[in-house]
């Protein structure tokens, strides 16, 4: 019985290894890719042990676009956009799942609906819209339109169900004001959904990259992953070593963001929806 | 008058709290999403709109490259996402079980996936699925199977795809499991042991009808998001060989960028956001209506 | 606790709405306007990559030189992401654009009235310019873009691999010596094939596409009509399959396949214009001095053997402001020799024919050993011009597919290029020929 036992555990760790090893080989070779110099990264059998060009590499990178600039950006874009959805859709999230108000229905059916919606057709209209109120290659054309997302409403939405309706009644019952109740009780309870909403925003908009392609007209105010994919160019010269580099220095800022909200993450998704 | 506003703002408050999501939202999604309605409708032309009523619906409708862009999202679409989540469903349950130790790392290394960046993802999987350099046939021939034409084969093309989603988001809806996961109170699995179920029974009577509502949300986010695939085969195969990986949004964006047909492509995306809508609509009905 | 970090992302909200708005400026492309003395002209100029880089210094110089006009580069993607849309709105887009030559057409299609008419500046200089420069920039007998850079295409081969098999690159006049010689060099060299490009993805196109340019293939007839069944088309298409039959090429589905194979040393000759050189410099940095420059084998002795692929054209908006300012700019860039060694620089080849004769056009190039431009120069007096016409996307994602259903599906090549006639006349609108 215990040999069983001692063999499933086993099986479980050599999957779970596999898997582990599988999800980040790629970000191995990104890193040992950008410490190569070019020849060798061509190279058949390529090269997996990492070698010392990684400050050449970086230098090359700067010379080409201003790295620090792009990471600036998209941590202010970011972090301001993801603060202001997880807000307003908190807000919104909590009014549709505990009130019941005329329209409610039919007012969150749009929202799914829209979410449903390709990003791609909106493009050229909201090109449109910031053309004609000047805000082409600023940050306020990176930030205002992603200042709200359906899916954050859907999310908080769905997590704000689980949260007992006794204590919003003797709140309320308390003399506490509507705004009060959502700010001094609610809220600070949703806190772990906050952050998985937060992380899952942070990600979708530092990704985002066809909006500032098409908005940002100068190299200092792109986004990081805008930055990199303008370096890559079949059909000319494409140096991948500092690319690397440069995908290597992307990727800090969300890695730490997650190492430290995993905790959050895990349990703020599904916050007690699972009746037991 | 502050009585007023005490007796009602139970009934007013809720409007006031989405007003600032909504104004940004009307302006923002709704009215592009209007005026691309509107486009839809009409022919592009530099000068202005010019109303055509569904012709663009037709062209579609009776393009077979359109007919193939679909077909080839929905054969990816009923491939990669059940596994997907059947994979994460496991790998969930194998994290949350009590036995595994460092469960930390195992979370943070399979979502470490999703934050990839495109640049190093396109080029990291064109390199693994090289037909002759890359390292899975490399791996396969030295087990004396023949290399697989990953790039040059229509279907193995699209199993490359599925391959590369499977591998970015996995992880990601495994977490998002496990966490619906350790909302399932430790009792009943204990009346299970003591009723006398083992793992695998324990696993498909017990838990996953549980994990019902989290199935259903992962269920409709993945089948909207691979319904609107488009990176994978843009980075990796441009939708070759032969169309083959084309898929509807790939197509409809070629219409945009390519074409500048930009009536048409509007048109196209609203046809898929239909798809969408009653592919959702089936999923919600079939699961006996979960709350959504 | 919980109730400050709220106020604190509520007034962090605030606070960046406020300070973005500080901190930019407004949409328009030009800062001043032609009354204000003394301030310089602003114009804007869109491109990319290399052309980009080549403009950061060649506006620098401009800017320095005189105060009238103050040149700002724009960085934008290959694929117009932001071009086009602010084509389409009417508003925002650059006094200058960069278009690829084989998307120009299509551009003056759909935006009829967005492009200024430099007839007057360039019709008494059209023959200044090569005529593979002209391939997209007419409309109705009126010149709306002017040729930038052209791709004069050769074999590039390795030196040393031909002279391990024995062969002299002299010799290699027609196609069908070219692949006897290849049989020769692959049964004496293990593991290296005679040439590389695209058998299975959409890339094949290009190869295709060299071939078909070298003998006057084309894509419409003299009435516009789609012609994809002509001669030329499909007698390149044959050698295409010719040369895979045969079993002499090495198959680089994309790009990075291709540099793969060149630094990898699997292939002997790669067939590319001009702008290859930066690649194999910087990708195969180790393999200087071991690559030569052999024109096109011909199909028949003394055949035309000169072919374009890419080049570029530079158009002036009708949304700019100061379209004096920008035609003074590129006749700085384009019509002077300072500019175009700038260009050249940057490894874009001039359309511009009086730059041919310059000094620096002749220089040594340290990789190849040779001056690389006066080579590709001689390459470059006779490209037959193709017509991409208006709908090039159109008509080359048919041709796309035809290539694979003959390649790898072993359908007929007139009955699959008649095929593409039909999705492309689909796409287009445009009947077909015949």
């Amino acid at each position: 019985m215990n040999n069983k036992k001692e063999f499933t555990k086993i099986l479980v760790y050599i999957f779970l290894g596999l898997g582990l090893v599988i999800s980040i080989y790629p970000f191995y070779w990104m890193l040992t890719a950008s410490t190569l110099n070019e020849a060798q990264i061509f190279k058949t059998p390529p090269k997996m042990i990492p070698a010392g060009n990684f400050l050449d590499n970086l230098s090359m990178l700067l010379d080409q676009m201003p790295i620090w600039n792009g990471l600036f950006n998209s941590l202010f874009v970011s972090t301001v956009t993801t603060a202001s959805i997880v807000l307003l859709s908190a807000l919104a999230g909590y009014a549709f799942s505990k009130f019941n108000f005329k329209g409610s229905k039919i007012l969150f059916a749009v929202i799914l609906l829209t979410m449903m919606i390709p990003y791609q057709v909106t493009i050229v209209p909201l090109f449109i819209i910031m053309m004609k109120l000047g805000w082409i290659n600023s940050y306020k054309a990176l930030i205002i339109p992603y200042l709200v997302t359906p899916f954050g409403v859907f999310l908080m939405r769905q997590q704000m169900f689980a949260f007992p309706e006794e204590l919003i009644e003797s709140a309320r019952v308390d003399g506490c004001s509507e705004l009060g109740i959502f700010f001094r009780i609610v809220l600070p309870n949703m806190l772990p959904s906050c952050a998985a909403l937060a992380i899952i925003t942070f990600l979708q908009q530092w990704g985002n990259f066809m909006w500032p392609l098409i908005v940002m007209n100068t190299q200092e105010k792109f986004t990081m992953p805008l930055m990199l994919s303008m370096l890559v160019a079949p059909g000319q010269v494409t140096k991948y070593g500092p690319i690397m580099v440069g995908s290597v220095i992307g990727i800090i800022p969300i890695a730490i963001l997650f190492i430290f909200f995993q905790k959050q993450f895990v349990s703020g998704m599904f916050n007690g929806s699972v009746k037991g | 008058m502050k009585d007023f506003f005490r007796k009602n703002m139970k009934n007013i408050s809720p409007y006031l709290f989405i007003a600032p999501f909504f104004m940004l939202f009307i302006v923002f999604f709704l009215y592009p999403i209007f005026y691309s309605l509107v486009l839809s409708f009409s022919k592009w032309t530099s000068g202005g709109l010019e109303f055509v009523g569904i012709q663009n619906y037709l062209y579609l409708l009776t393009d077979p490259v359109f007919w193939k862009s679909l077909v080839n999202t929905g054969q990816i679409l009923v491939i990669q996402v059940p596994i997907m989540l059947l994979l994460a469903c496991i790998v969930a349950v194998l994290i949350n079980s009590k036995h595994t130790k460092y469960k930390a790392l195992f979370r943070l290394g399979f979502f470490v996936p999703v934050i990839i960046d495109l640049v190093t993802y396109s080029l990291v999987f064109s390199l693994m699925f090289n037909e002759r350099y890359g390292i899975i046939n490399q791996f396969l021939t030295s087990i004396g199977i023949e290399g697989i034409p990953w790039f040059s084969n229509g279907i193995w093309a699209k199993v490359m795809i599925a391959i590369a989603m499977t591998w970015r988001w996995t992880g990601y809806n495994s977490i998002i499991i496990l966490s619906g996961l350790q909302s399932i109170p430790g009792t009943i699995y204990e009346a299970a042991t003591i009723d006398g179920a083992n793992k695998i029974d324990t696993f498909f009577k017990i838990t996953i009808p549980m994990l019902k509502p989290v199935l259903l949300f992962c269920m409709i986010l993945s089948t909207i998001g691979t319904l609107q695939l488009f990176t994978e085969p843009y980075m990796l195969t441009k939708g070759g060989p032969n169309n083959e990986t084309l898929t509807a949004i790939y197509y409809i964006y070629d219409r945009a960028f390519g074409s500048f047909k930009f009536g048409l492509a509007s048109a196209g995306a609203y046809i898929v956001t239909t798809i969408i809508g009653i592919l959702s609509y089936i999923q919600l009905k079939v699961s006996d209506g979960g709350e959504i | 606790m919980k109730r400050y970090s709220i106020m604190i992302l509520v007034s962090l909200l605030a606070l960046s709405i406020i300070v973005s708005g500080c901190g930019s400026k407004g949409a328009s492309n030009t800062g001043a306007n032609d009354n204000d003395k003394g301030k310089p002209a602003e114009i804007s100029i869109a491109s990319w990559n290399l052309q980009a880089d080549a403009l950061d210094e060649a506006a620098e110089k401009f800017n320095a030189s005189q105060s009238e006009v103050k040149v700002n580069v724009r960085r934008v993607s290959n694929s117009y992401d932001s071009i086009v849309p602010a084509l389409t709105a009417g508003i925002g887009a650059p006094d200058i654009v960069a278009v690829q030559m084989r998307d120009f057409a299509n551009f003056m299609g759909k935006f009829p009235d967005q492009f200024v008419d430099l007839s007057d500046e360039l019709m008494p200089r059209k023959d200044e310019f090569s005529d593979a420069g002209w391939g997209a920039s007419t409309k109705d007998g009126k010149i709306y873009a002017i040729p930038v850079d052209i791709a004069p295409t050769a074999v590039y081969y390795r030196k040393d691999y031909f002279e391990e098999a024995g062969i002299n690159p002299d010799n290699l006049t027609t196609w069908d010596k070219f692949m006897r010689a290849g049989k020769k060099l692959q049964s004496k060299l293990d593991g290296v094939k005679m040439t590389t490009f695209s058998l299975t993805s959409n890339e094949t196109y290009d190869f295709w596409q060299m071939i078909a340019n070298q003998l006057g293939g084309r894509f419409y007839d003299e009435q516009g009509k789609i012609d994809f069944t002509n001669e030329a088309n499909i007698k390149a298409m044959k050698l295409v399959k010719e040369l895979k039959e045969k079993d002499l090429v090495v198959d680089s589905p994309s790009w990075n396949d291709r540099v793969r194979a060149v630094v990898n040393g699997e292939t002997a000759t790669i067939v590319y214009p001009i702008w290859w050189a930066g690649t194999v410099k910087t990708q195969a940095a180790d393999q200087a001095g071991k690559w030569g420059i052999m024109p096109l084998p011909a199909f028949t002795e003394g055949g035309p053997n000169q072919a374009n692929l890419g080049g570029s054209v530079f158009a002036v908006t009708t949304q700019s402001e100061h379209p004096e300012a920008a035609w003074k700019f590129l006749k700085y860039l384009l019509l002077t020799e300072e500019g175009q060694k700038i260009q050249m620089d940057y490894g874009l080849f001039p359309a511009w024919k009086p730059f041919y004769k310059s000094e620096s056009f002749a220089t040594v190039d340290k990789y190849f050993g040779f001056s690389l431009a006066k080579r590709f120069g001689e390459l470059a007096t006779d490209i037959p011009a193709m017509k991409f016409g208006q709908y090039f996307y159109d008509v080359s994602r048919p041709l796309e597919t035809a290539f694979g259903q003959i390649l790898n599906g072993n359908k007929d090549i007139k009955e699959a290029f008649k095929d593409a006639e039909k999705a492309a006349s689909k796409a287009s609108g445009l009947p077909v020929s015949k």
